[in-house]
């Protein structure tokens, strides 16, 4: 298998284990979970969307001396901005109670990883690990406060 | 390996964006930036001068006041360090004008809602308070905080932009990490001696170490900031206030922080200029020290928790000996280094120089006293006291305003091609050094004396002390306006010549 096509797996694998997971809580219906918890699942499937984004961008990766396209950065940071946003613990009860409305935040995770990792290679090659890396720690770092108490 | 090299293979000047450009986008950043500053030191005076007694404020602006002189000062210090940082990165990269603007844009919007919501809401919980503040015992309306959220949010989002363009530049320049952080100059010398290429410049290091710290505070500000506002919409969201804690200080005292290394660039680039044929090389030992500064700083901000019994005990150590380890590779590497590069090289003293050389004095001092607060056995008595103050304005005051301004009159020197006389120099510096020694000498003794910050009205000695430091205030802000008449006399002059930049 060329690197191009090990890479396009790892996007394809990445892409589908996070749309798997959105469509178990799906199947479940509702369900009662803690905020932690909850949180860490979303920076499971954020990370899922950003690997997909980051191993496709690697399979089409831009020369290294083209110059900076301004205009991906701000959806680069718009990105993580919008993966906080949903993870308001405020609107947790009401998506545990709402299966569907569950679901699509959780595709909004997704996305918004993957906007995060894809815009921020598109701004430059290696700012989108840098974005993704930082999102993640945002999203990590909330269950630990975030709605969340000793 | 084979990538680094051909990438610092490339001459350091191609595709790089215009010196015009370059200048204006500096100057776009600079300007406002000396501006916030020059407001927020007579700000500054005002609450000094109310504190010793000769002048009352109303009860609640003391506090507004000093929320709007904190976030204003940081914003304004940031924004001069951020300008000077892109106009020397763009000697070496290109990069685009267009992300430097929006991100300047962002800032200043954050800046004017910052005042909105100081000036005609009232807010004053400082810049950096601590949960449950700014949602109780307040004396300010609910959309005073919001605004004043929101603000800082626009802050945080300018700086993310600005951190990523700027690692963007310095990655691909260099080659990635590796390159950007001389791996194979310190690692395998003589491989990369004779691959005959050159390591990135010393201010190149500036920019990659403000860069990632300076994301690592964006994002934890990203992070705090939505969680508080979050909270200003829904009171009844749970926030764990350690958690609030240590985020808040991540990005205030990162940010701090890097406000004064993102300066220290002019002294790399400046500095030499004043002397004959001296230059500020990259070594290994270079290197490794702003390796250890860029973890040092993130790390740092664990001694302002040591009061927090709940933090785990692990990171307190770690805070104390990463205070202690991040004074060395400045001391050692820029401080030492700079005094090398003066001695004996028939140093030119001008305006430009004079700044440039005293803040670094002002910068060791300002650590000094830093070092001695974080020490545990001083930090019982010194927590939160007007040592604290001291500290800090000594390396911002009389360490990262005088890098810019000895930036700013470098520029100017170069244009016009003429220097200050000796008078105009001697006059400007007792009144910025001396009067600045004798104000910053006043918050010294008072927190020694265990005087709190952060209160108007000051248990003795504090009031007498603030009335007699007050005197240095009055001198050292004559000292600023003479400074800032001599920067417009040297900008009217016509344009001796076109000097190419670092």
């Amino acid at each position: 298998m060329t690197r191009r096509g090990a890479l396009q797996l790892v996007a394809a694998v990445s892409g589908v284990l996070a749309v798997a997971l959105v469509v178990r809580s799906l199947a479940e219906g509702a369900e009662a979970i803690d905020v932690r918890s909850h949180h860490l699942t979303h920076a499971v499937l954020i990370l899922g969307g950003a690997a997909a984004a980051l191993a496709l961008t690697a399979a089409n990766r831009r020369p290294d001396s083209l110059p900076e396209k301004p205009q991906w950065l701000l959806p680069a940071i718009l990105g993580p901005l919008g993966g906080m946003v949903l993870m308001v613990p405020t609107f947790y009860p009401y998506m545990n109670a709402h299966p569907t409305v569950h679901a699509l935040s959780h595709l909004g995770h997704i996305s918004a990883g993957f906007v995060t990792a894809w815009c921020g290679e598109r701004y430059r090659v290696r700012i989108g690990w840098t974005t993704t890396l930082f999102l993640e720690a945002m999203a990590v770092g909330a269950a630990f406060g975030f709605g969340v108490t000793r | 390996m084979s990538d680094t090299i051909e990438t610092l293979a490339r001459p350091a000047h191609r595709e790089v964006t215009s010196d015009r450009t370059a200048k204006r986008v500096m100057w776009l950043y600079i300007g406002p930036g000396l501006i916030l500053v020059g407001a927020m030191v007579i700000a500054g005076l005002g609450l000094r001068m109310a504190q010793g007694g000769m002048h009352t404020f109303q009860p609640g602006l003391f506090y507004s006041l000093m929320t709007l002189h904190g976030s204003a000062m940081m914003v304004g210090m940031a924004l001069c360090g951020m300008g000077l940082l892109w106009y020397l990165f763009a000697q070496e990269g290109p990069l685009n004008p267009t992300t430097a603007v929006v991100a300047c844009a962002l800032i200043l919007i954050g800046a004017v809602l910052v005042a909105i919501s100081v000036l005609v809401g009232g807010f004053g919980a400082a810049w950096t308070f601590l949960y449950p503040l700014p949602f109780v015992g307040t004396y300010w309306p609910s959309w005073a905080t919001g605004v004043f959220l929101a603000g800082i949010a626009c802050v945080v989002l300018g700086w993310t932009i600005w951190c990523l363009q700027m690692l963007g530049g310095v990655l691909t320049r260099y080659g990635g990490l590796r390159g950007a952080f001389a791996w194979d100059l310190v690692w395998s010398p003589s491989k990369f001696a004779k691959s005959g290429q050159t390591p990135p410049p010393p201010q190149a290091f500036a920019v990659l170490v403000s860069a990632v710290d300076g994301l690592l505070a964006g994002s934890a500000g990203m992070l705090v900031g939505v969680a508080l506002f979050v909270r200003w919409l829904d009171p009844t969201l749970p926030l764990d206030p350690l958690w609030v804690k240590n985020l808040t200080y991540i990005f205030g005292h990162t940010l701090a922080n890097l406000t004064i290394y993102m300066p220290l660039a002019a002294v790399y680039v400046a500095l030499p200029r004043y002397t004959h044929h001296r230059h500020w090389h990259t070594s290994a030992v270079l290197a490794v020290a702003w390796w250890a500064t860029l973890v040092f700083v993130a790390i740092a901000y664990f001694h302002h928790l040591y009061m927090d019994f709940a933090q785990p005990r692990a990171v307190q150590y770690i805070g104390e000996a990463a205070s202690y380890l991040a004074a060395f590779p400045p001391a050692v590497v820029t401080v030492f280094g700079g005094a090398l590069l003066v001695y004996r090289s028939g140093f030119r003293w001008t305006l430009g120089s004079m700044f440039l050389y005293v803040g670094m004095i002002g910068w060791v001092v300002g650590g000094i006293g830093a070092l001695l607060d974080v020490t545990v056995a001083f930090n019982i008595y010194f927590h939160n006291t007007l040592w604290v103050v001291a500290h800090f304005h000594t390396y911002l005051l009389e360490g990262a305003l005088l890098f810019v301004l000895g930036w700013v009159f470098h520029c100017l020197e170069e244009r016009s091609g003429i220097v200050s006389s000796r008078a105009v120099r001697t006059l400007i510096g007792l009144g910025v050094f001396g009067g600045g020694a004798w104000l910053l000498l006043g918050w010294y003794l008072a927190g020694a004396q265990g005087v709190p910050r952060r209160y108007a009205l000051q248990p003795a000695p504090g009031t007498d002390i603030s009335w007699w430091a007050s005197l240095g205030g009055i001198i050292l802000v004559v000292g600023l306006i003479m400074c800032g008449i001599e920067a417009i006399r040297l900008a009217r002059r016509p344009a001796h010549r076109e000097v190419p930049a670092a």
